[in-house]
């Protein structure tokens, strides 16, 4: 097992350094440079001026140098200076990633106490009410997209109820402390985590009722059924179990999105998150900051497949790891 | 003496979108202690459905909709659902076809035994591990031990169907019904699962109802046979007059179709036709579509069973009587 697992960060490792270097090739090839941004904004810039900028910058050699001399940069802990924010991108980043991670993993979090129950509800009365009730709602919370959704919300609570706040992650210049910033940071929150709650659960609700389904059909509940076991010990302790082996990869892959799953919902609500920094810093090619922000969701990605890959071992004895 | 099991006029119905049927039409038998009735048919004559009237354990769309079953004299179909769950794995025990499916695959098979001693006879962890052992030991599994801690894809076909037998057997059950034990096996495993079945059988005094479409390991186990077609009983008699003095023009079909050492044949011989669906079953006898006997009563009038001799009846109204 332990085996597995070093071999599979060492993997991870190298997987990781292709694809920042496939993405800073590709944000290398946007049109456009910092330099070359700047010289729009300034037309009184003259060419020798550009030129030497951009050997300051180190902006004029190829891809694979710019690469390696920010790969060397990063490793020593140098992420560089953010150019639209003018700050140190280690200064904007740790805000970031608290708003981030406080308003997916509250999300996630919610999703996952509201829709596995449902789901589990929905599977055992397949074909009722309450069932067709569940897969309707999923839909729809699949269905909507998280702009209008957001924009609806908006619209109902700040504009016409006037209780929570339109936007934002905290009341600007306000010193509260304690308690106080708590709930500041809660009215804030609101709305984003119910937008983003809402996508994640549908599709949640929809894999608990399925795998539900079809455990409920296999040999082994009859056998526990012949058996005498109440019907909770047959649902909770025989079905539940072997319908988490599905459920536990959706769930990884989820938790390795959480950044760019937000991004939307961050951007309606200009919470102040990372998927809202990704978006910007790539519009205003702000390549230093991007580079963090894509390799830290890559990261994530990479790490919970493996957490997924090792939750296996545990919930199903069938798969061992050498 | 008392029958353990008796079913009386049993009648099973299921209820879909698409219509409702009767999958089980006015079944009748009884079974004493220590005695093994094997109940033959092809795939849809509601045998499995029968058995699993008895249990209890029909699933949504099916229903009981007449007749009766009654345990040492009482009625299962009057009982609330934890007085059944307090007899099923306890007094009725059950075994599957398919042994490879039958356990759950995430626990351990030790669990899934001390489970139902925990569920049934109250036992502690460490008592219900004990008997766990003793019974895979019982049953044949060598070093029981080590198979206690074993999942159940670390045993072979032959060792899950030992290990669904020990969990069957583990609360000392008075009636058990084994449903096709031995059809996902190799031919030298049945022969063993099946001598395993009797030689406990005789053991605890146990009532055992043998589900099996092949006549082969019927009339190696059964003491007598009740030959099912369309969910009805064509007939029932001792396993010897079964076969050697069948009656049923189903029966004899069936017979017919089991090749025959040191025969030459180019074709195995068939009953031909399909067995009609239960949703379209005609007026009449169920079987007369395929009967090579069929006549105009046949198609009219439904063939009640009658009795030929003490222990020996056929619903039949062309009967083939030999002497």
């Amino acid at each position: 097992m332990w085996n597995f697992i070093i071999r599979r960060l060492f993997f991870t490792t190298i997987v990781l350094l292709i694809i920042s270097f496939v993405s800073f090739a590709l944000m290398a090839l946007m049109p456009g440079d910092p330099v070359e941004e700047l010289m729009m904004s300034n037309p009184s810039m003259r060419a020798e001026d550009v030129a030497r900028l951009k050997a300051l910058y180190g902006l004029d050699l190829p891809v694979y140098e710019r690469y390696w001399n920010w790969l060397t940069d990063t490793l020593r802990g140098d992420l560089g200076y953010s150019r639209t924010y003018k700050v140190p991108v280690t200064d904007i980043i740790g805000d970031r990633l608290i708003n981030t991670f406080l308003l997916s993993f509250t999300a996630l979090g919610l999703a996952l106490l509201l829709a596995v129950p449902i789901g589990v509800i929905a599977a055992l009365r397949n074909g009722t009410k309450f069932d067709y009730i569940a897969n309707l709602l999923a839909f729809a919370g699949q269905s909507l997209p998280p702009f209008w959704f957001g924009i609806m919300l908006i619209m109902i609570f700040a504009e016409w109820l006037q209780v929570l706040p339109a936007g934002g992650t905290t009341t600007i210049g306000s010193d509260a402390t304690g308690l106080a910033a708590l709930a500041d940071r809660l009215k804030y929150i609101t709305l984003p985590v119910v937008v983003f709650t809402v996508s994640q659960m549908a599709v949640y609700v929809r894999y608990t009722r399925g795998a539900m389904i079809e455990v409920m059909r296999q040999d082994y509940i009859r056998t526990a059924r012949a058996k005498g076991l109440a019907e909770k010990r047959v649902v909770f302790v025989h079905a539940f179990r072997n319908a988490l082996i599905p459920l536990v990869t959706i769930f990884a892959i989820a938790l390795g999105n959480v950044f760019g799953g937000a991004i939307i919902t961050e951007q309606v609500f200009a919470y102040q998150g990372v998927g809202k920094l990704v978006f910007d810093s790539i519009i205003g090619n702000d390549f230093r900051v991007a580079m963090v922000a894509f390799n830290i969701t890559i990261a994530m990605v990479l790490f919970m497949n493996l957490v997924a890959d090792v939750s296996y071992a545990f919930l199903d004895p069938r798969i061992a790891y050498k | 003496m008392n029958p353990v099991i008796s079913v009386e006029n049993l009648e099973t119905s299921f209820f879909t979108k698409g219509g409702s049927f009767r999958a089980v039409n006015g079944v009748s038998f009884e079974i004493a202690r220590k005695e093994t009735l094997g109940i033959v048919g092809e795939s849809g004559c509601g045998k499995s459905v029968t058995s699993m009237s008895i249990m209890g354990l029909l699933g949504g769309n099916g229903r009981v909709t007449g007749g009766d079953i009654r345990f040492k004299g009482k009625s299962l179909l009057n009982m609330k659902t934890p007085e059944l769950e307090a007899i099923r794995g306890n007094g009725i025990a059950m075994i599957f076809q398919e042994p490879m499916t039958a356990l759950n695959p995430v626990y351990r098979v030790g669990f899934q035994i001390d489970e139902q001693l925990m569920r049934h006879q109250l036992l502690s962890k460490k008592d219900a591990k004990e008997k766990t052992i003793e019974m895979l030991r019982l049953v044949g599994i060598p070093s029981p031990e080590s198979r206690y801690s074993n999942y159940p894809h670390q045993l072979s076909g032959g060792m899950r169907q030992r290990a669904m037998i020990a969990m069957a057997l583990s609360c000392d059950p008075e009636f058990l019904i084994a449903d096709e034990p031995t059809t996902a096996l190799d031919v030298t495993i049945q022969a063993q699962i099946l001598e395993l079945i009797s030689e406990l059988q005789q053991r605890l005094g146990m009532a055992v109802q043998f589900i099996t479409h092949d006549l082969g390991v019927i009339s190696e186990v059964a003491d007598r046979v009740v030959v099912m077609y369309a969910g009805t009983v064509c007939e029932v008699a001792t396993t010897a007059d079964i076969f050697s003095k069948p009656s049923h023009p189903y029966t004899i079909g069936l017979l017919n179709s089991i090749p025959k050492i040191g025969e030459k044949r180019d074709r195995l011989e068939t009953i031909p036709g399909n067995v009609p669906s239960p949703m379209r079953l005609p007026p009449g006898c169920p079987f007369q579509n395929r009967c090579p006997r069929a006549t105009e009563q046949c198609r009219r009038e439904r063939p009640q069973l009658e009795q030929l001799k003490e222990g020996h009846s056929v619903a039949c109204f062309n009967k083939v009587v030999s002497a």
